[in-house]
């Protein structure tokens, strides 16, 4: 079976999930069933913060699926280290999404504040999972940092674009091909956590196609199948494309090639 | 919604005692609400089987309102978003094909104060507001037998044929269920501008309406967050409410606070309401930040288990606690 392993733990599927937004914990437990994700998204919200929120919580808990906490809405470095540190002491763990935003409006990471707060998390101990731009030289740097998992957007949070420069993600899948990497944000349907996959991803982070779906449940569970088919067709090996047709069954009857039609 | 239901089964002639340990008015959720009547837009927290319960409530308000006892307007509701958040009413219109689209002419057409100050737009005609504490007022006004005093519902059961038990998160003690998810509001007094109909302003990260009141009062709200234990409103909470209300009209930026406010809404796992019946004792709860827009079918349905008559309604909000 191929299992993605994170800083030692074997997760169960490829398809991490975040619990924001969903239209009631009912329907979000319903998502969690129905996809199995093999890591959950949560953010120390205002209520987590204050040690309310509990029932959103035992819910999570109930499910037994490794958490990832996130620190949401940091708009710097310090904001950010300091919401890391909270995160760990409520939530357990010393694994952290490592957010700062540096626009409001397409919420790009700050690749700057992003380095920094890298920096002095990992001389702290933590498991950053730094959300990032797709940018070669940001990722080299924080590869140098100390990270050996990579979270480039696929598109601005919620926009539901899908991949908006496949390129520069496929780059950085041959240049760190012993690095995690996981397509993180901007997915909007199943197809385009099927292309992060097919390029060789490691794993694909989604959470508004699935909670803003009319069905979140199906949703949930018509990505983790699409997560499932992209890293099984990675794997196989997908046929390079080409301008010409090739006849998929031989023809016996025309045993040369037809020269005129050229 | 316990006020409603006393209303409701008296004006059906049955005798009726009502019990509030606040007293009346209650300091409770329902007296902190927004009282949008807007099926469309909260649609997207509910099946769309509720849509037609949400506008069977409308009726009900409007006849309850018929003698002007207190605000009830249904001039529709149009949703608003900045160039930047232009795909928001895009992604609305999908969950909600009656809406209109509207542009720049029919916006100023509409709503003439906003200065032609947004392009796009939604307009849904069918979508109503009242006044919450003048409706409340009304019904108090209209009910004979009323005791403030606290009790638990299975201590006076004996005494009545029937006790309703709508206290909300006061049940919480034996509904394990319920969970309380708190709503901040804003009131302001902004004599520089008029709105006729509630505006809902599409942003990335609030969902807020602006609902114009008599005497150029406008509440905005609510928040929706989840959490239970302090009653009182966050100032970032009051930060994003205000810069939301400044986004849609300059003019807000110099209005005058008349009150910040909290409340916590009583809502299940699903955030659908429930009614369950044990012996003669009926409970209604879990009306989330659907308090207005539900009571009255709600309350429909407990005259309904008490005259023992079924309908679809019956079947669609007392079913649900037995699944």
């Amino acid at each position: 079976m191929d299992q993605l392993t994170l800083a030692g733990t074997q997760l169960s599927s490829r398809l991490f999930l975040g619990t924001a937004q969903y239209p009631s914990p009912d329907a979000l437990a319903k998502a969690i069933e129905a996809a199995q994700p093999g890591l959950l998204t949560v953010s120390l919200r205002r209520e987590s913060a204050a040690g309310k929120g509990q029932k959103f919580w035992e819910i999570i808990k109930g499910f037994n699926i490794p958490v990832l906490p996130n620190t949401a809405g940091c708009h710097s470095a310090q904001e950010a280290v300091t919401t890391a540190e909270m995160a760990r002491e409520v939530f357990g763990t010393n694994w952290i999404k490592l957010e700062v935003i540096g626009d409001d409006y397409t919420l790009q990471p700050d690749p700057f504040a992003l380095l920094d707060a890298a920096e002095t998390l990992i001389q702290k101990d933590f498991t950053v999972f730094p959300y990032m731009t797709d940018d070669l030289v940001l990722a080299e740097k924080l590869i140098a940092t100390g990270c050996h998992i990579l979270m480039p957007w696929g598109a601005p949070i919620g926009s539901g674009r899908g991949l908006n420069n496949p390129y520069a993600l496929k780059l950085l899948r041959e240049r760190f091909p012993e690095i995690t990497l996981v397509v993180d944000a901007g997915i909007g349907a199943p197809s385009h956590a099927a292309a992060a996959m097919e390029i060789g991803y490691d794993a694909v982070l989604l959470n508004t196609a699935v909670a803003k779906a009319g069905d979140p449940a199906a949703m949930a569970g018509a990505f983790s199948k699409a997560i499932e088919a992209g890293r099984a067709a990675y794997l196989s090996g997908i046929i390079a494309p080409q301008e010409s047709a090739t006849p998929s069954t031989p023809l016996i009857d025309k045993p040369l090639w037809h020269q005129g039609s050229f | 919604m316990g006020l409603m239901s006393a209303y409701m089964l008296q004006k059906a002639g049955h005798n009726v005692t009502i019990f509030d340990a606040d007293g009346f008015p209650a300091n409770n959720a329902s007296f902190k609400a927004g009282g949008m009547l807007a099926p469309f837009a909260e649609i997207e927290h509910m099946p769309v089987t509720f849509l037609e319960p949400c506008f069977e409530s409308i009726r009900i308000w409007q006849d309850i309102s018929e003698n002007g006892a207190f605000e009830f307007a249904q001039r529709g509701s149009l949703l608003l978003a900045h160039p930047q958040d232009r795909h928001m009413l895009a992604r609305f219109a999908q969950h909600a094909p009656q809406a209109q689209i509207t542009d720049k002419a029919r916006i100023a057409e509409l709503e003439p104060g906003l200065n032609n100050r947004f392009s796009d737009g939604l307009y849904l005609p069918e979508e109503a507001h009242i006044h919450p504490q003048k409706a409340m007022r009304f019904l108090i006004q209209n009910l004979q037998h009323k005791i403030q005093q606290d009790i638990d519902p299975g201590h006076i059961s004996g005494h009545y044929d029937f006790v309703i038990d709508a206290r909300g998160m006061a049940s919480q003690k034996t509904d394990s269920d319920l969970r309380g998810v708190k709503g901040e509001l804003l009131i302001v007094h902004n004599p520089d501008l008029i709105l006729t109909r509630p505006v809902r302003l599409m942003h990335p990260r609030y969902a807020l309406y602006i609902v114009p009141r008599e005497g150029n009062l406008f509440m905005i709200g609510a928040t929706n967050i989840e959490a239970e234990g302090e009653p009182r409103p966050a100032v970032k909470s009051a930060m994003e409410l205000m810069s939301a209300l400044v986004t849609l009209h300059p003019s807000f930026a110099e209005a005058h606070i008349v009150e910040i406010t909290a409340g916590i809404r009583p809502s299940y796992p699903d955030n659908l309401p429930r009614i369950t019946q044990a012996g003669n004792i009926i409970s209604s709860n879990g009306l989330y930040r659907h308090g207005f827009l539900l009571s009255p079918v709600m309350a429909k349905c407990v005259l309904a288990l008490v005259e023992k008559k079924r309908n679809a309604l019956y079947i669609l909000l007392h079913e649900r606690g037995h699944r």
